[in-house]
């Protein structure tokens, strides 16, 4: 089983992003004192902070930056967006994948509140990045000067901090403050708002001290022995644990930690829709993803285990269903370096609040090698039955058309589950997420918490200047398409191979389903008439096909990942094919419907 | 779960913007405050926020967690109003002119522990210190008198049992850092 270890990867991609286009900053040019400017400043201190690619959009506002980026293209990449929602998306795409904060940079007004939809992103799916918005000169702050907007108190809500500059001499320090934050602790969005001025001024460039103390803040709480202990021996024994992996795992780099645990202690587990891929689908002991529209075991038996282990997880209410019934019976162990994740919507009887790498470290000693198989065989009859109701019939279909979870699959062969898949947001994000079978981990970047549509062509930009060495699917709704359409001119400009599928059902696909389910098939505003997407494509630069047929899909699919540079595949799909299993609206996550 | 009346108090950093931060906090769950007061303690640049509102304990643990969530927060706890010490303070201008009134109105400020802080012809502001019922109550009795404005400010509190500022960030340390 191949299964990349997370450090190799990084280093792979590091180097071969840093490769072309950036030079490590040469530490002794910028010791002495030196007066620069403003906007000097805000590109040192992104090259100090190993910043190879930024994802953005000029303005007058931010102008002067600009003007530095220009002389120093050498050594920072700049990608000229179309939207700059899809510099916030690429910014995210980018550091999903290396673990390291994603930058775009944006001007004043309407550049800023284009943002406001990937910061809001970034923070419920945990996803540092930092973006910098231009703003008019501090003496016109307040003035409803051009293109100015209250940024800090539109941002507030959607960021994990935010900061207005409008002193020169600031930037250094707000910098250093900002890139810690967004990647320490439980990553976010941090955004830096600076005044024209600002970037104008001189200031002494004195160098940069990166990871700056911030007393008020203390990121990473240590492991409490006392709770490992407990935790240790809820599970020593336990008879029906089940353990609960999310993106937290992803973080911290705990994917071995997680499949030992499972081995060692006999522990069937499941991932939720963020922490796909920290396991392997085929381990034994995988049983597969949690939530509305994941595997029928992992949710029916929510309401069975007696000890549920929760690592890096938030317990999002599409994992829950109905809070106050999910796993009642059960003893909770919550494993969160977020404190306010615990006890926030399921009671816990052990919490260790601390980061997952270092509480599965300090947990596994202790945990006594044991089996659970009769435990194990009921997930597996599970398995059987989801199987017979619903994959089967997905996976080997009759219909004339081609179903969306045969394509995932026969795109999961061919890649050899190795791929970085980039969904979008409805009916084809959870074939994929289900459908997929990853074999290498840090292979999923969707948009999980905010369920934004258009999140999945920049964001696999992103991911394409993450991991040059990585095929990198997006797997777009017709819907979900034109959302960010405007980006397929980014993405033709940089040449980066960027595998688009188009899943086309020309409806909004689980607004339809739910219409048909929930509403009577009154299909209000869900039907699409839809362009030509090859042909817009063509005229961005970028080749493409359109595929109806089930027998040609398998060469469509390998021509698509053949093909230098990126590509559109659109595979015209069934209408009104449903996704099972489901837990209905107002259900608990054990009354998951098959059919 | 019982709804009651609950305080919380926070050691935050003194930025700009921070305000905004906590009281989004209750904003978007749709919590009103009862009070807020905002002050800065014995240590420079370290303000304490002091949070008077009704709600379940619950609701009170959750909200100190996002306050704690806050980067700048230094520290949030909830407090109940038996591990406190609190009070308010309330100004009223009570429009009197007829002498006689004027003379029994200053006879029941006396009573009351209230104090005069300044009188002319037409008005006579008075200065209450206390409970948030106490300061009501005297209220309706100075409405007997005349018109009366009325402004109340939020609580202030300390508490017998919670962290203490030189706990969370020993002034050794302080020293060191700076």
């Amino acid at each position: 089983m191949e299964f990349k270890s997370n450090t190799t990867m990084e280093k792979e991609s590091l180097t071969s992003t840093a490769k072309d286009v950036y030079h490590q900053p040469t530490a002794q040019k910028f010791k002495e004192v030196e007066t620069i400017s403003g906007a000097e400043a805000i590109v040192r201190c992104l090259i100090e902070e190993g910043v190879d690619v930024l994802f953005g959009y000029p303005g007058g506002a931010i102008m002067p930056v600009y003007d530095e980026l220009y002389k120093y293209q050498d050594q920072l990449n700049h990608i000229l967006v179309r939207h700059e929602q899809g510099a916030g998306h690429a910014a995210q795409g980018y550091a999903r994948i290396t673990r390291r904060p994603g930058v775009s940079i944006v001007t004043s007004g309407p550049g800023a509140t284009n943002l406001v939809t990937p910061l809001g992103d970034a923070l419920m799916d945990s996803t540092p990045i930092v973006c910098i918005s231009g703003q008019v000169p501090a003496h016109l702050l307040g003035t409803d000067a051009f293109q100015e907007t209250d940024v800090i108190g539109v941002t507030t809500a959607v960021t994990k901090w935010n900061y207005q500059i409008t002193k020169a001499s600031e930037i250094p320090e707000v910098f250093a403050k900002a890139f810690y934050i967004a990647n320490s602790g439980r990553p976010g969005p941090v955004m830096i708002d600076i005044t024209k001025n600002a970037q104008f001024e001189e200031l002494e460039w004195k160098g940069y001290q990166p990871n700056p103390v911030v007393r008020s803040y203390k990121p990473k709480p240590a492991v409490k022995m006392n709770r490992i202990e407990e935790a240790a021996e809820l599970l020593n024994s336990a008879e029906r644990p089940f353990m609960l992996v999310g993106h937290g795992v992803l973080i911290s780099k705990a994917q071995e930690e997680v499949m030992s645990l499972m081995e060692k202690a006999g522990i069937p587990a499941a991932c939720t829709l963020q922490g796909l891929s920290a396991v392997p689908k085929e381990h034994p002991m995988y049983m597969g993803m949690l939530g509305m529209h994941g595997n029928y075991g992992p949710n029916l038996l929510s309401s069975e285990c007696d000890v549920l282990l929760a690592v890096g997880m938030r317990f999002d209410d599409r994992v829950t269903g109905v809070a106050s019934t999910y796993a009642t019976q059960a003893k909770v162990i919550h494993i969160e370096i977020d404190p306010s994740e615990i006890d926030k919507i399921i009671p816990t009887t052990v919490a260790v609040n601390a980061d997952a790498k270092e509480a599965l470290q300090a947990l596994l000693p202790l945990i006594k090698t044991n089996t659970h198989d009769d435990w194990v065989a009921r997930f597996k009859a599970c398995e059987i039955e989801e199987y017979e109701k619903v994959i089967g019939p997905d996976l080997f279909a009759n219909t004339e058309g081609m179903k969306m979870p045969e394509v995932i699959k026969c795109l999961s062969d061919l890649t050899k589950g190795e791929a970085i898949i980039v969904p979008d947001v409805g009916q084809h994000q959870m074939a994929a997420g289900r459908y997929y079978e990853y074999t290498s981990t840090d292979g999923w970047v969707t948009s999980g918490g905010l369920g934004t549509m258009g999140f999945a062509m920049p964001a696999a930009l992103g991911c394409a200047f993450a991991a040059p060495d990585r095929d990198v699917v997006a797997i777009i709704g017709d819907g979900c398409f034109q959302m960010c359409i405007q980006e397929l001119g980014t993405i033709s400009q940089t040449k980066l191979p960027v595998k688009m599928i188009i899943l086309n059902n020309s409806f909004l696909g689980m607004v339809r389903q739910w219409q048909e389910l929930f509403f009577d098939r009154r299909y209000s505003f869900t039907e699409l008439q839809n362009p030509d997407f090859i042909t817009i494509a063509k005229g961005y630069g970028i080749d493409g096909k359109t595929v109806k047929e089930r027998a040609n899909l398998e060469q469509a699919l390998q021509d698509m990942l053949d093909h230098e540079g990126p590509y559109v595949l659109e595979l015209i799909v069934e209408k009104e094919h449903n996704v099972f299993p489901m837990v209905p609206a107002g259900c608990g996550a054990s009354e998951m419907r098959l059919e | 779960m019982q709804v009651k009346k609950l305080t919380i108090s926070a050691y935050t950093e003194n930025v700009v913007g921070l305000l905004n931060q906590i009281t989004l906090v209750f904003t978007r769950r749709h919590l009103n405050i009862d009070s807020l007061n905002v002050s800065e303690t014995e240590r420079k640049g370290i303000s304490r926020f002091t949070i008077a509102l009704t709600t379940t304990e619950a609701m009170a643990n959750k909200v100190v967690q996002q306050l704690n969530k806050i980067i700048e927060v230094i520290h949030a706890e909830y407090h109940e109003d038996s591990n406190l010490i609190y009070n308010q303070i309330a100004l009223y201008k009570v429009s009197i002119s007829d002498a006689k009134k004027v003379q029994s109105l200053d006879s029941i400020v006396r009573q009351n522990g209230a104090t005069i802080l300044s009188q002319t012809e037409e008005y006579t502001v008075i200065q209450n210190i206390g409970h948030r019922r106490i300061l009501e109550a005297f209220l309706t009795i100075l409405q007997d008198y005349g018109e009366t404005e009325f402004v109340r400010s939020g609580r202030v509190a300390l508490t017998t049992d919670g962290i203490r500022l030189n706990e969370l960030l020993p002034a050794e340390e302080e020293a060191h850092l700076s």
